[in-house]
């Protein structure tokens, strides 16, 4: 049985820093997989949502960001892949992220699907993201369930890890 | 109107939205993590051509991929475009891109503009 094996991995602090750089390392390293090609963009995208939650809600108040502390890693496993992330959030949002991520793991791929119009028409224009669209669009692309854990850094702050595999082959999103 | 013409880099697509010679073009890769700041004016220039438009403007995407930032902005773009009399989208996809070409079909069913589907 073929053993993980990690293709991509940065951890430290300061993803802001890391994110155009982790982007375009991920899609050389998966420009070089032999897999099929839906596989690779289905990759590609979960890649690039994970950086950019990364980047964009790793916050601290108060501390400088070279103070953020992140985590990537992008494994190639027996089935297929896997993409953790990792990055710090005031410990107030963890109840509601909980509750969003538990009700997108409830949802079948058409609920899927109605659930990324839903929000994807409700959000103003000027929003860059948040309301939880890249959470939705991650479980379509791996038709899995999205794992998360939250490790309590402080009284305020917490470290939320995510998971997301993609597995090898041809299939429509989100079934 | 003046034009608006954007070199695409290796987040952000190209644009060319040219009213005189009735070219409206997105293609490339859109991964901006601050997609609001990049289709803002994008935007903008669809609104106020809007106000005197073209008989027909028929806009062309032509997209790699994009990310869910760039899909609310993509959104937001055919809700300006769906103002204007006389306009149509042809959406490009790889052929062997069955998420792209789906991904122009939930923008068309959100919107009322005709869509075409070519492959690449």
């Amino acid at each position: 049985m073929l053993q993980p094996t990690i293709i991509l991995q940065q951890e430290g602090f300061a993803a802001s820093a890391f994110g155009p750089t982790l982007i375009a390392q991920a899609t050389e390293a998966l420009g070089r997989l032999k897999e099929h090609p839906a596989t690779r963009r289905r990759l590609l995208y979960v890649v690039i949502e994970s950086v950019q939650n990364i980047v964009r809600h790793g916050s601290m108040a108060g501390r400088p960001s070279t103070e953020h502390p992140f985590i990537f890693r992008l494994t190639a496993e027996p089935g297929g892949y896997t993409i953790l992330s990792g990055n710090a959030i005031p410990s107030v949002d963890v109840d509601r992220l909980q509750r969003r991520i538990r009700a997108i793991n409830g949802l079948n791929g058409e609920g899927l699907k109605d659930l990324y119009r839903s929000i994807l028409q409700r959000t103003n224009a000027g929003q860059n993201g948040g309301a939880g669209l890249g959470f939705v669009d991650m479980a379509r692309r791996s038709g899995k369930k999205l794992l998360c854990e939250f490790q309590e850094m402080s009284e305020d702050y917490c470290f939320f890890r995510m998971e997301v595999t993609v597995s090898r082959g041809n299939r429509p999103m989100s079934i | 109107m003046d034009a608006l013409n954007v070199a695409g880099t290796d987040e952000t697509p190209t644009i060319v939205l040219d009213k005189k010679g009735e070219t409206y073009q997105i293609a490339g890769r859109s991964i901006p993590i601050n997609a609001a700041e990049f289709y803002g004016p994008v935007i903008d220039w669809v609104r106020r051509y809007a106000q005197e438009p073209n008989r027909t403007t028929h806009m062309t995407f032509r997209l790699e991929y994009f990310n869910t930032a760039s899909a609310k902005q993509i959104l937001d773009l055919l809700y300006a475009l769906e103002k204007i009399p006389g306009a149509s989208v042809d959406w490009y996809f790889d052929e062997e891109d069955e998420d792209m070409e789906e991904a122009g079909q939930e923008f068309a069913a959100l919107v009322k503009i005709p869509f075409e589907f070519k492959a690449n």
